[in-house]
């Protein structure tokens, strides 16, 4: 580290306006501006609802499938709960805590999907660091077992994962770790495969620095913008599938509501009340679209130079 | 080429056996006792071991995983003695195991401690016989014998010790005595054509699985025969206009679209079609096996979702394409020489441009079968979706595992597809 703190010039700008240069950049597309906005909506409202929700997100305290009125803004689902309070609710279980087993109660922070990006980032970023980096065997043969995951249609692999394991947030973090990590690891392994090729990749190793050094201190650091603006694209993804599993009714477990679990439920009633089952379905989508907005104006506007 | 095509085989036999063994050993490991969800909570524990005898789930692991894949009727051969044989029950249609005893199929019976010997005849119906000096003698001294029972298991039978065993009836449980003492439940396994029994239906996973392919595959073709020239024409326009309002609508409108769940692009279309509108059946109700054949207007939502979600993919991936493809050296100096554009798009670019997205759809395809789980629950759709996720609810491994390798199979194939084709479109690309 410290040979690299020498060789930086000296009138360097500031850590705050280096954080500003690069975030400065999401401004510059509007595509991302947009998205970005949608993305704050739902992350101010999960932190919001930590503190305050209308009502009770699970008392049944009014009369069932009703439309929206001043008392309940978008109206009550199917067993009179209040739907703006578990629509709120229903963010947290998403980006804010996970749900430790056990009768505790004890929440770890960080949502299910965060922590399932975060997971198959991580195990993608070994794997594929590994095999673009040593090549040879290593490559071979962690591409030969990242072939087969790939080659799992994701919602079997799901749907296979949770009949196995049960219901549960870890188990959807497992889930989603390992439906991801392939995909990162291809990343990650063409990035490393780039960049190996370096000037200062070999420095490190004339210097005699380990492989694992080299891996996640040399190269790791040099990857990191593609590889986040991938894991953004991956926290969509990650609740687009939480979405889908809370929908097939195999998803994140009671009682925290569950945006996907309640459109399940109010699709039952959709010839009554047919709000109740747009407005998750709403909520899941604007998150989904805005992720997805924000991660493609990032990379259009981070590759927009490399050409 | 030849070098390049043997490689892919090879690798694609190698992934589909790695994923065989995840597949089995991942279910192995994480479902619990398949048998209280077929006899219920309030079965007994003796009830339970008994009837996961007759499973044959009381095999170790890799045993049950070599049964699966490769069939065990071989190694049941060596124990009774006899090749064994199937042949159609004409009452089921579906295929009862045999002994073949010098001709004449074969099946056994213990009555009342006395082994009877089932005679098979031309028409179906068997008779039975007294069998006599059947016995054979162990070195502990009791008499035991390896034969076919009549509900396709390879049993073993000791004489005067007939196990008590849980027999499931539709009527319930009943107790039987006269039970074999050890079951090797007889299959011919995935390579050969037969996934087992469902666990949940009580009937061969094959002959469910093939129908439900079926309607699948006509649900996927349809949407696929909509979605491809459809998606390639809108990426086009969109990739030729790009940066201008038109190509903008395109783009923001597909990745909408993508970026929203098959269940709520499903319920939408279920609320505006089969619910405000009331012009299309909001479920795919299949009152017969032909339905889809008999009432096409079944498969409009279906399809229409499918669309939705996968259009607006493959028409991002044509946009991004195309967009590479006019920017490119040999185009620019098609524009410069004076040639019209429609003929520089058409005559030029088009044929490069949608090499790309032909590939990666052939890559999209497992992605496609996801979008078809989540479309044919929705719908309430039979098709190969549904079966896996209602297999997986219930814990079928059997039925799971065969759908499972199925979509696997799919995926893999048309990736191979997708590899050859790549090669043959493009002369440049060398594999080594």
């Amino acid at each position: 580290m410290a040979v690299k703190t020498i060789l930086q010039p000296i009138s360097q700008p500031s850590r705050l306006q280096k954080m500003w240069q690069s975030t400065s950049i999401i401004f510059e597309s509007r595509v991302a501006t947009v998205g970005m906005a949608m993305v704050l909506f739902w992350v101010i409202l999960a932190f919001l609802s930590l503190f305050w929700t209308p009502y009770d997100p699970n008392a049944s305290d009014f009369l069932q499938n009703q439309g929206p009125s001043v008392q309940n803004w978008l109206g009550t689902d199917h067993l009179g709960r209040d739907i703006l309070s578990r629509l709120m609710q229903g963010t947290q279980v998403i980006l804010l805590k996970t749900r430790l087993p056990g009768d505790g109660g004890i929440s770890i922070p960080g949502g299910v999907a965060i922590w399932g990006v975060i997971g198959s980032l991580s195990l993608g970023a070994i794997l594929g660091l590994n095999a673009g980096y040593r090549g040879g065997w290593w490559d071979q043969v962690i591409m030969q077992v990242l072939d087969a995951l790939i080659a799992f249609p994701q919602i079997v692999l799901y749907l296979v994962v949770i009949a196995a394991l049960g219901q549960g947030d870890l188990v959807v973090i497992l889930a989603i770790t390992i439906t991801g990590a392939p995909g990162v690891a291809r990343l990650a392994r063409s990035l490393a495969m780039d960049i190996k090729t370096r000037d200062y990749i070999r420095a490190a190793e004339t210097r005699g620095e380990s492989v694992w050094y080299i891996m996640f201190w040399e190269i790791l650091p040099n990857a990191r913008g593609p590889l986040l603006v991938d894991g953004m694209l991956r926290v969509g993804y990650a609740i687009f599938a939480i979405g889908t599993l809370g929908f097939l009714g195999i998803g994140l477990p009671p009682p925290d509501p569950d945006w996907g679990n309640m459109v399940n439920e109010a699709r039952r009633n959709i010839f009554s009340n047919q709000l109740a089952v747009i407005w998750p379905a709403l909520a899941i989508s604007t998150l989904v679209i805005g992720l997805n907005l924000f991660a493609d104006g990032l990379r259009e506007e981070m590759t927009r130079y490399q050409k | 080429m030849a070098r390049f095509i043997i490689r892919s085989i090879i690798s694609t036999i190698v992934t589909m056996f790695l994923v065989s063994a995840a597949l089995f050993f991942l279910i192995e490991v994480g479902s619990g006792d398949i048998t209280v969800k077929i006899l219920g909570v309030f079965s007994t524990p003796e009830q339970r071991a008994s009837y996961r005898a007759q499973l044959g789930l009381d095999a170790s692991a890799w045993q049950r995983y070599v049964d699966w894949l490769f069939g065990n009727d071989w190694r049941a051969e060596r124990k009774v003695g006899y090749p064994l044989v199937t042949a159609v029950n004409p009452q089921t249609g579906e295929a009862d195991w045999w002994a073949d005893v010098d001709g004449e199929l074969t099946r056994w019976q213990l009555d009342e401690g006395i082994l009877m010997t089932l005679i098979r005849h031309e028409d179906g119906s068997a008779t039975s016989h007294l069998s006599s000096g059947a016995w054979k003698t162990n070195t502990a001294g009791s008499e035991y014998f390896w034969g076919v029972d009549t509900k396709n298991n390879a049993v073993m039978w000791v004489r005067g010790e007939g196990a008590e065993v849980w027999a499931l009836t539709k009527a319930g449980l009943r107790k039987e005595g006269d039970g074999p003492k050890q079951y090797i439940p007889l299959r011919k396994g995935l390579l050969r054509g037969d996934p087992g029994i469902s666990l949940q239906y009580g009937r061969p996973v094959a002959v469910t699985l093939i129908a439900r392919i079926r309607n699948t595959l006509v649900l996927a073709g349809v949407a696929f025969a909509i979605i491809m020239p459809l998606a390639l024409f809108v990426g086009i326009l969109a990739g030729i206009n790009e940066g201008k309002p038109l190509d903008r609508i395109i783009s923001i409108t597909s990745l909408g679209f993508t970026a929203t769940p098959e269940f709520v692009t499903g319920i939408f279309l279920i609320l505006i079609f089969g619910i405000w509108l009331k012009v299309l059946p909001a479920v795919a109700i299949f009152t017969s096996a032909d339905a889809i054949f008999q009432d096409p207007k079944l498969l409009a939502l279906p399809v229409l979702t499918l669309t939705a979600v996968e259009l607006g993919y493959v028409a991002r991936m044509t946009r991004a394409s195309m967009v590479e493809v006019m920017d490119s050296a040999y185009i620019r100096t098609a524009i410069i020489k004076g040639m019209p554009k429609s003929r520089v798009v058409f005559r030029h670019a088009i044929r490069n441009a949608l090499m790309a997205p032909i590939t990666i759809i052939m890559l999209h395809v497992n992605w496609l079968i996801g979008g078809l789980v989540v479309v044919e629950v929705i719908f309430g759709y039979p098709g190969l979706g549904y079966y896996i996720y209602k297999s997986a609810i219930f814990g079928d491994f059997n039925a799971v595992e065969a759908a499972a390798m199925v979509t696997v199979a799919i995926a893999i194939i048309t990736r191979l597809l997708g590899d050859l084709a790549y090669t043959l479109l493009n002369p440049r690309i060398r594999y080594s």
